[in-house]
C-alpha cells in the first residue's frame, strides 16, 4: 500500500441527536480525507448536517449529540482518543473554526481589538506592543477599514459583514494547519468575498493549511476548491475533484443542486427547486436517503447496504444507479 | 404616491471617548474599560434618496460594511435617523421613534427579515411560538387550532415540515432558522417587507422556494421588497429596479436589467466582475479592487466615497462629491467619469 497521511480522515462517523420527540439521526457513515494544502468544499442541502460534522471534528458538540460510530484521525492522531484539555489546546491553534453565526459567535462585551489581542496572545509569541501591531495588521488584511479607529468597536457596532471578517482574522492569526469555514463569506459583497477567499486561498498555500469550505455557493466552491463532497440528509453521496463534480455530476441529487443554481441567464420560472424535502430524521430511514426524491428510483435502492461505487479514480457516489 | 418615500436619510453613529455602553457594562460584568480614541462620527447612511412604489420590488446591493442593514432598521423603525425623511402610505414615520413605532399600526404594515437569523430568533422560543408570536400580538389571532393551522401552513410556505414546530434554535441548522425568520415575517402579510440577506444561508433549491414564495406573494397580495442581498444573479430574478451602495451613499440606481447590461458607475462593474459561477465561461473578466477602502467616520464631504479604490480616478474626484445624474434608460450614477456603453461591450467581448 502506498504510504500517504492525510491531515484529517473522517471515517464511518454517525451522529445522533436526543430530542423530546426522538432520535435525530443527523450524519450517517460519513467518510471523508483531507490532504493538507488542499481545500475541500462541502455543499448539499440545508439541515444535511454540514455544520453538525464540523462541530463534531472540532470537538465542540451540542450536549444532546451522541456520536455512535467512526473515528476522527486529526494528524495521524485519533481525536476520540484525546483528553478534553488536550482538545482544548488544539481548538484555535491546530484547528481553527469560522462559525456561521459570526456576530453570535464573537465576545458582545469586548472590543474586537482586545478579542483579537486574547487570541494572539494565547496562541503566538508576540508580547507587549507586537501583539497590538499584530491584530491591527490583521485587520487591515480582512479589510476593516480604519482599523486604528475600529479597533475599540464592539461586535454590535459593526456590520454583519464586518464580524466575519473580523472571524477570519481570529481564525487564521494561529496559523492552523486546518480551518473549518462554515459559509465565511456569506452575504459578503462579492469583491468582498473575492478579497476574503483570496487571503484564505493565500494562507492555505504558504503554510500548507488544510480548508474545509461549506457553502451554498457552488460557483464559490467552484473556484475554490480541490475536491468538493456532497451531502443530503446526513449522507455524503458524491465526493469528487472539483471539475469532474461539475462536469460530470453522477448521483442524481448532485445533478439537481447544480441545476438550481442561478445564473447569468436563467429566470425565476426556470428555476426548479428540487421537488420534496429533507426526510424526517427520525423516522426509519431508506438506504437511500434522497429516493423519496430521485427520478430514477427503483425499488432495490431501498435495500442496504447502499453500494458505494468509485466511477473514476477519485470520483466516489453512494447511488444503486449513478448517472 | 410611492408607498415609501425616503429623502435625505441619514444615519451617524457617534464614536464616543468612552461609550455610555461602557460604562454600563463596566457596573455590570466589571469588564475593564477600554478608552476609546478620539470623538468622531460614523457615517452609516450618509443623504440617502430614493423610493418604493406598492407592489414594485427593489434590490439593495453594496459592498459589506456599506449601510445597507442600518438603512434596512431606519425604514423598519427599528433604529431612528439622525435626519431626514421616512414617509411610508404617504406619511412621514422617520419622527416617530423607534421605541413608540413598536405599538403603533404601521407596525404591521412594514417587516423585517433580519440577516443574522441566530441572533434575531430567541433562544427560549420554539418555531411555533416564534412564528405565533406576531399573530398574536399583532395579528389579533387567539390561542387555539385556528392559530396552530395558520402558523403550519406559513411553516410549509417556507419548506419546514411540522416535526420542526418543537424545535428550539440551537435544534436547527442556519437555512432552517433563516426559514423560521422569513415565516414570521410574512405572518402578517406586510404591505412593505425588508429582507436583509434573506436566502445566503440556503441552498439554491430552497432558495428557489423562497424566490418563488416572494414572487407569489408580491403577484397575489401586491407586496412591496426591499431586497437586500449579496448575489447579483438573485436581485436579478426577483427586483426590477436596484439600488448600488457604497459607504453610505447611494452610486447608481435604476432598472436591474440596464445596470446589469450596462453598468456606468466603476464601483457597480467592479461589483459584476466579481460574481462567481461554476461555468469556467460564465466566469468574467475581475476587476480586483486594490487601495484600502476610505474610513466611514467623519469622511470628507467633497472627496467620492470611491476615490480610494477606483481605477479612473481623476484629481476632480478629489474636489467635488459626484451627484447622481440621469442617464437614458432611467438609470442614475454618480460619477464623473462613468463607463461608456463601448468599454462594457469590449469587457465582455474579451471573456467570450
Ligand atoms: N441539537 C439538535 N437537536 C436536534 N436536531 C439537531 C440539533 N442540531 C442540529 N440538528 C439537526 O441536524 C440536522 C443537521 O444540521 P446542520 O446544522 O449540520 O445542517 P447544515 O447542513 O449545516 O445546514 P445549513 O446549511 O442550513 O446550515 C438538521 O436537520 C438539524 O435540524
Ligand atoms: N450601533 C452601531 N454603532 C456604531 N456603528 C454602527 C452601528 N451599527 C452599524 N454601525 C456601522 O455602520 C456601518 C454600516 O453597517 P451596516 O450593518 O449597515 O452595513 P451592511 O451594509 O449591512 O454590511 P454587511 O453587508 O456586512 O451586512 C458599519 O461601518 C458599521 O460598523
Ligand atoms: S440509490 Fe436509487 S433512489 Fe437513491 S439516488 Fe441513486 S438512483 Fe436515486
Ligand atoms: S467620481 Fe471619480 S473616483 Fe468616484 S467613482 Fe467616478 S471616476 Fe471613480
Ligand atoms: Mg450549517
Ligand atoms: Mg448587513
Amino acid at each position: 500500500m502506498e504510504s500517504r497521511n492525510p491531515l484529517l480522515v473522517v471515517e464511518e462517523l454517525s451522529l445522533e441527536f436526543r430530542t423530546r420527540t426522538g432520535v435525530v439521526k443527523a450524519l450517517e457513515n460519513v467518510s471523508f480525507e483531507i490532504e493538507k494544502g488542499q481545500t475541500v468544499g462541502v455543499v448539499g442541502e440545508s439541515g444535511s448536517g454540514k455544520s453538525v460534522m464540523s462541530y463534531a471534528i472540532m470537538g465542540i458538540s451540542d450536549p444532546a449529540a451522541r456520536i455512535t460510530s467512526g473515528r476522527i484521525v486529526f494528524g495521524g492522531i485519533s481525536l476520540f482518543e484525546k483528553s478534553r484539555q488536550q482538545l482544548q489546546e488544539m481548538r484555535g491553534r491546530e484547528l481553527s473554526m469560522i462559525f456561521q453565526s459570526p456576530r453570535t459567535a464573537l465576545n458582545p462585551i469586548r472590543t474586537i481589538g482586545r478579542q483579537l489581542e486574547d487570541v494572539i496572545y494565547r496562541h503566538s509569541s508576540f508580547r507587549g506592543r507586537q501583539i497590538r501591531e499584530r491584530a491591527l495588521e490583521l485587520l487591515s488584511r480582512v479589510h476593516i477599514p480604519d482599523p486604528e479607529k475600529r479597533y475599540r468597536a464592539y461586535p454590535f457596532e459593526l456590520s454583519g459583514g464586518m464580524c466575519q471578517r473580523v472571524m477570519i482574522a481570529i481564525a487564521i492569526s494561529s496559523n492552523p494547519w486546518l480551518l473549518i469555514a462554515d459559509e465565511p463569506v456569506t452575504g459578503l459583497d462579492v469583491t468582498t468575498q473575492a478579497v476574503i477567499m483570496d487571503l484564505i486561498k493565500d494562507a492555505a498555500r504558504e503554510r500548507n493549511m488544510g480548508t474545509i469550505l461549506i457553502t451554498h455557493d457552488l460557483g464559490l466552491a467552484a473556484e475554490y476548491c480541490d475536491r468538493i463532497i456532497v451531502m443530503h440528509s446526513g449522507h455524503v453521496v458524491e465526493v469528487a475533484d472539483t471539475e469532474h463534480l461539475f462536469m460530470r455530476p453522477r448521483h442524481p441529487y448532485t445533478a439537481k443542486l447544480i441545476g438550481a443554481t442561478p445564473n447569468a441567464s436563467r429566470d425565476l420560472a426556470e428555476l426548479s427547486a428540487i421537488p420534496g424535502n429533507l426526510p424526517d430524521l427520525r423516522a426509519e430511514l431508506p438506504a437511500c436517503r434522497y429516493s423519496e426524491r430521485c427520478e430514477h428510483f427503483a425499488q432495490d435502492c431501498l435495500e442496504s447496504p447502499l453500494p458505494r461505487l468509485e466511477t473514476e479514480t477519485g470520483h466516489h457516489v453512494a447511488c444503486r444507479y449513478p448517472l | 404616491m410611492a408607498l415609501l418615500q425616503i429623502v435625505d436619510l441619514l444615519k451617524k453613529f457617534p464614536i464616543h471617548p468612552s461609550g455610555a455602553m461602557e460604562r454600563v457594562w463596566n457596573s455590570l460584568w466589571g469588564m475593564g474599560a477600554d478608552e476609546r480614541g478620539e470623538a468622531g462620527y460614523l457615517h452609516a447612511v450618509d443623504g440617502v434618496t430614493f423610493s418604493i412604489e406598492a407592489g414594485e420590488s427593489v434590490g439593495l446591493v453594496g459592498e459589506s460594511g456599506c449601510g445597507k442593514s442600518t438603512l434596512a432598521r431606519l425604514i423598519a423603525r427599528l433604529q431612528d435617523p439622525t435626519s431626514g425623511a421616512i414617509a411610508f402610505e404617504g406619511r412621514n414615520i422617520g419622527g416617530v421613534p423607534a421605541s413608540r413605532f413598536i405599538q403603533g399600526e404601521k407596525r404591521r404594515k412594514i417587516q423585517m427579515v433580519f440577516q443574522d437569523p441566530t441572533e434575531s430568533l430567541n433562544p427560549g422560543f420554539t418555531t411555533f411560538r416564534v412564528v405565533a408570536d406576531p399573530l398574536l400580538r399583532l395579528g389579533g389571532m387567539r390561542s387555539g387550532p385556528e392559530l396552530r393551522k395558520r402558523v403550519e401552513e406559513l411553516c410549509n410556505l417556507v419548506g419546514l415540515a411540522p416535526e420542526f414546530l418543537t424545535r428550539y434554535p440551537h435544534q436547527l441548522s442556519g437555512g432552517q432558522k433563516a426559514r423560521v425568520g422569513i415565516a414570521r415575517a410574512i405572518a402578517l402579510e406586510p404591505t412593505l417587507l425588508i429582507l436583509d440577506e434573506p436566502t445566503s444561508a440556503l441552498d439554491v433549491s430552497v432558495q428557489a422556494v423562497i424566490l418563488h414564495l416572494l414572487e407569489d406573494l408580491k403577484n397575489r397580495l401586491g407586496m412591496s421588497y426591499l431586497f437586500v442581498s449579496h448575489d447579483l444573479n438573485v436581485v436579478r430574478l426577483l427586483c426590477q429596479r436596484v439600488l448600488v451602495m457604497y459607504l453610505g451613499k447611494i452610486v447608481e440606481a435604476g432598472p436591474t436589467r440596464e445596470i446589469l447590461r450596462h453598468p456606468r458607475h466603476p464601483y457597480t462593474r467592479a461589483l459584476l466582475s466579481a460574481i462567481p459561477a461554476i461555468n469556467t465561461t460564465e466566469r468574467t473578466e475581475r476587476v480586483r479592487l486594490t487601495g484600502e477602502p476610505m474610513s466611514p467616520i467623519d469622511p470628507s464631504k467633497h472627496v467620492c466615497r470611491f476615490y480610494s479604490r477606483c481605477p479612473r480616478r481623476e484629481e476632480m474626484c478629489r474636489q467635488e462629491m459626484p451627484r447622481l445624474t440621469p442617464y437614458p434608460g432611467g438609470i442614475e450614477t454618480a460619477c464623473h467619469f462613468p463607463l461608456g456603453e463601448q468599454e462594457n461591450t469590449e469587457t465582455r467581448m474579451a471573456v467570450s
